[in-house]
């Protein structure tokens, strides 16, 4: 044929490209086998001429019986080494006969050598051919290009006609989806809330058809979202389902969206595929839901789309094409849950940060949230006071936030405040959420029973430091300075954790005598405040201690203004000293 | 069991930091070992000729029976272990389409394989993308696998294979950085010669480019091993499809999940005149009943499960055992003895925590049973001596086919099994007077 010797040569010679049947046929539009004779003609009368092409033929047959049985007995001997007491089925599987086919790939250089080997050949043909003989058999791929492209380029039933063997199966299309297991993955938070809204969802969910699947997907969604709100506190759910279903629904209706028309795609072309997953889903229904007991809380969104693909990945009882799209479909629900989940948190911490800025103008070290919410409260003390239990409850979770973000509180914050909001994150989520929606007046007064709590609870731990029983005197002086009991009650506090504005006045009494000069002065200045002798020996012991000692001093100093002023000044003035 | 040499978390904790770790070793087995059996009230150590004997390793449920000797250890005369698990598939007759199936009884392995009949081909450790590739042998493969290598006699062997399972490591695994530059540049010193763009040097699109060849033609079933870029921890999650290319766009391109189980059911499509099998089996878990020979059967419909995994839990067993004794054919009949693919999971083979259910339980024990990247080729089938519980006889003896499959790099070698006779073929692909990894008979 010209237009192959034509081809052939211009490969072999001009371009020095190694020339495989495969290439040949696909590029000439023959049937392989031809391909194969007509490499073989090429070759003959390629001999002759000067340039000549190599050739590479492939071998197939059986090769000796010795050579394949010498390697599975040198395994044995590997494995049983001379132990007689090998166990007995050993022997047996070693004389099981597998019928064995080699294709050997040789150069024509060594094709009587390979030929040699071989007990029977079913046959010879050329491989390939290349402008000198191939020294690696790497190189055999080379040509592969062609083919790769000449395939991809027609439909495959074309290249059926130049011998490529296709299963009656084979087609292009996306995997069907697994219908069946993606509404189960659904299925399955909805049915870990414990409302039963929810739960007549999954009855639904288990619905063969694709489409209706995802609706019912979408509306099991929602129904979560409403059943977290309903689990809420009675006094945020109306606030909360609009936060919520803000975020999500939307997010779920763009996402089911995607789905649906993913799901509509894949289904059209592949008909007969949505009937099997129908049925599969059936099928499946049983071992599933067996598999998917154990009990995951709600906010831990991301163990879900794991723990399907885990038991689908070992029991795979559905036709494997399926799986890897519905394995993409449970992450995508996952996926949705995580963001269902994140996004209700984020934005709730987020305005709870909100808050505490918002009542809190400066930086979020956390000596100054408390002294500035402690100011409002002084004001409103009497309206804190007449806050109904929903709003300490909102609180008790605010504070609880707070907790986790502020370090530096005293420890006996988080100690007495964590019992009360133990409940789900969701609820503290819930209540944070709704915490945002009320007026600011009530950010005001949120925190201010905060801290009166907190200040209480301060008073009944003994201090592990210099700290805490400097409260307690504190609050001893409170009570005895009762012109300004509010303000009094307020620098107190000011002296505790402002241990900064107070520098200054400690840094002046800095010296240990010194320190001690002015708790002893203090003790005298306070006599006239009529102060209990367990004060002045509670002062004595707190100077004993650090710096931090200092500050009451000191405070007690401020506070000696309020009672005798002219013994202030003196107090003054030897600290200077 | 307490095995001396078994890496213990303790003695990692407490090693000294700057000595640097000791090599893994490459078993644990030593004459220390003591053998103990556990439950929820406690340990008690078990001694006598007929442990010692008997292969074991961490993590298998069994029963001993024995007497309690004076200083507190159990001497156990005999053990008992699960079992097979139910086999539904047993007795059931695979349709052989042009003879009369009912005169052929599953059970004979050394029956002669019709015509027709259906195959299924099994290959692991192509390991495409590691020093010293085999890729000429993966080309031979991949032309096999479509009929058009070698004679039409062959051709029309090799039409009969239904679908391509690839049993792990399909990747290599990516040696030190200074050898990848030399390996890299040694291959494309001899390789591509002129022509550098024909074969791209990436791995995944060498492999992608392969299996989309192979994809065209039949149902291709890609599993993760050790050595492809899935995670470590067993069971390993499929491979991104998007990672192949072109084999994605096929609905029958399937990647699976390492340890996986396939089930197979013969396909009612009327036959078609194309080459392939008259009637190929389709992968569902609805299998259609077959015209011609299984109507008898009424509602019982065939089925051929296949359990692949690619090879981490008999490895990990392997440690345990002596070798000479207890080869890891032994071992993987074993585990379908104990209903447990892998009970050294959580211990020394790393593995996901489950609670409720453990996902390793072979709950049914499957037709055929292939163990990947194994260094040696190996087959047994393996039948159920027990008596069936189920006297009427209605039930059959369960029977499996182990295959260990070796790695293609380094033996070549495509097993074949017929999935009505469950015997077995094997195809190697070999170079003679060239480079080209190994493959040499």
């Amino acid at each position: 044929m010209p237009a192959l010797d034509d081809y052939l040569t211009k490969q072999l010679f001009i371009e020095k490209n190694v020339v495989t049947y495969r290439s040949l046929s696909r590029q000439l539009g023959i049937h392989v086998n031809a391909a194969k004779t007509g490499l073989s003609k090429f070759h003959e009368t390629s001999v002759d001429s000067t340039t000549r092409a190599f050739a590479t033929y492939l071998v197939s047959g059986e090769l000796f019986p010795t050579a394949p049985q010498t390697q599975t007995g040198s395994s044995t001997q590997t494995e049983d080494g001379m132990d007689i007491d090998a166990d007995p089925a050993e022997a047996q599987s070693t004389e099981e006969e597998v019928p064995t086919t080699t294709l050997t790939l040789v150069g024509e250089q060594d094709l009587e050598h390979a030929k040699s080997t071989y007990a029977r050949i079913f046959s010879i043909h050329v491989y390939c051919l290349s402008p000198s003989p191939l020294t690696d058999a790497g190189l055999i791929c080379d040509p592969s290009a062609i083919i790769y492209k000449a395939d991809a380029k027609d439909t495959p039933t074309s290249s059926i006609a130049l011998g490529r063997v296709v299963g009656p199966d084979v087609r292009i299309g996306k995997a069907p989806p697994l219908v069946a297991s993606s509404s189960k993955a659904a299925a399955e938070p909805v049915s870990r809330q414990p409302t039963l809204k929810v739960k007549t969802e999954k009855a639904e969910d288990k619905t063969p058809v694709a489409k209706s699947g995802s609706t019912s997907l979408s509306s099991a969604e929602k129904d979560k979202d409403k059943a977290n709100a309903s689990s809420a506190k009675p006094k945020a759910t109306g606030k909360l389902d609009w936060s919520k279903a803000k975020k999500t629904p939307e997010s779920d209706k763009s996402k089911k969206k995607e789905k649906e028309v993913k799901k509509e795609e894949s289904i059209s072309p592949i008909e007969k595929a949505v009937k099997k997953t129908a049925k599969l889903e059936i099928n499946d229904a049983s071992p599933k839901d067996d598999g998917k007991v154990c009990y995951c809380p709600p906010h831990l969104a991301r163990p879900h789309p794991y723990s399907p693909n885990l038991q689908r990945g070992v029991k795979r009882k559905v036709s494997p094409p399926a799986v890897s799209d519905a394995e993409d479909r449970p992450t995508l629900r996952g996926k949705e849950k995580e963001k269902k989940a994140t996004p209700v948190p984020a934005p709730a911490d987020i305005k709870l940060r909100k808050n505490r800025i918002v009542s809190d103008d400066e930086d979020d070290t956390p000596p100054p949230p408390p002294r500035r919410l402690t100011k409002n409260r002084a004001r409103v003390s009497a309206a804190a006071d007449a806050l109904d239990s929903d709003a300490e409850n909102s609180l008790r979770a605010m504070m609880d936030i707070d907790d986790a973000l502020v370090e530096k509180a005293s420890a006996s914050r988080p100690a007495p405040v964590k019992p009360e909001p133990a409940d789900d994150a969701a609820d503290e989520d819930v209540e944070m959420a709704a915490e945002t929606q009320q007026a600011s007046e009530d950010e005001d007064i949120a925190p201010k029973p905060k801290p009166r709590k907190k200040t209480q609870k301060k008073v009944v731990p003994v201090g592990r430091n210099g700290l805490k029983k400097k409260r307690t005197m504190k609050s001893r002086m409170t009570v005895d300075a009762k012109g300004y009991m509010v303000t009094e009650d307020y620098s107190s506090y000011e002296s505790v954790d402002e241990e900064d504005a107070e520098e200054a006045a400690p840094k002046k009494g800095k010296g240990k005598k010194a320190g001690a000069s002015t708790s002893a002065s203090a003790a005298k200045a306070k006599k006239p405040v009529s102060i209990d002798v367990d004060a002045s020996d509670a002062e004595e012991p707190v100077v004993k201690k650090k710096p931090v000692a200092r500050a009451p001093s000191t405070t007690k100093s401020k506070k000696q203004p309020a009672a005798a002023q002219g013994s202030l000044k003196d107090f003054f003035g030897k600290p200077k000293k | 069991m307490d095995m001396p040499l078994k890496p213990n978390v303790l003695e990692d904790v407490a090693r000294d930091r700057s000595l640097p770790a000791p090599p893994p070793r490459e078993k644990f087995y030593s004459d220390e070992d003591s053998i103990m059996l556990e439950d929820e009230s406690g340990r008690i150590c078990l001694v006598g000729d007929r442990i010692r004997s008997a292969c074991l390793v961490t993590g298998v449920i069994l029963g001993a029976l024995g007497i309690e000797t004076h200083n507190g250890d159990f001497e156990v005369v005999d053990l008992c272990y699960p079992g097979m698990a139910p086999q539904p598939s047993a007795g059931i007759e695979w349709p052989a389409p042009t003879i009369g199936g009912d005169a052929m009884d599953v059970d004979e392995s050394a029956s002669t394989s019709a015509p027709s009949d259906e195959w299924v081909a099994l290959v692991s450790g192509l390991e495409v993308g590691s020093t010293n590739p085999s890729d000429g042998q993966i080309q031979m493969l991949a032309e096999y696998l479509t009929a058009e290598i070698s004679s039409p006699e062959e051709q029309s062997q090799a039409a009969r294979i239904s679908r391509l399972i690839i049993a792990g490591n399909s990747l290599g695994a990516p040696t030190g950085n200074t050898d990848v530059v030399n390996g890299d540049s040694e291959r494309k010193s001899r390789r591509y010669g002129n022509d550098a763009s024909s074969f791209t040097p990436h791995p995944t699109q060498n492999l992608a480019a392969h299996l989309t060849d192979v994809c065209r033609s039949m149902p291709v079933h890609l599993l993760p091993g050790p050595s492809d870029p899935a995670a470590t921890i067993l069971p390993q999650q499929p491979l991104p499809r998007a990672m192949f290319g072109g084999a994605s766009h096929y609905a029958t391109f399937s990647s699976e999940s390492n340890p996986t189980y396939i089930h197979l059911a013969p396909n009612d499509l009327p036959a078609q005149s194309s080459s392939r099998a008259s009637q190929p089996s389709a992968s569902s878990s609805k299998p259609k009943a077959n015209g011609t020979s299984a109507a008898s059967q009424g509602t019982i419909r065939p089925t051929r499960t296949i359990f692949v995994h690619s090879g981490q839990p008999v490895d990990d067993m392997f440690k345990y055992v002596p070798s000479p004794p207890i080869s890891r054919m032994t071992l993987a009949e074993a585990t379908l003895k104990w209903r447990h693919m892998a009970p050294t999971a959580p211990d020394t083979l790393w593995c996901h925590p489950y609670f409720a259910r453990d996902p390793f339980v072979i709950t049914q024990t499957p037709d055929v049973y292939v163990v990947g990247n194994q260094p040696a080729f190996a087959t047994r089938l393996v039948r159920d001596d027990e008596q069936d519980e189920d006297e009427s006889g209605a039930r059959a003896e369960k029977r499996c086919r182990i295959v260990l499959l070796p790695s293609f790099k380094d033996s070549g070698t495509l097993v074949l099994v017929n999935l009505r006779t469950l015997a077995v073929r094997r195809v190697q692909f070999a170079v003679e007077g060239m480079n080209g990894g190994g493959g040499e008979t």
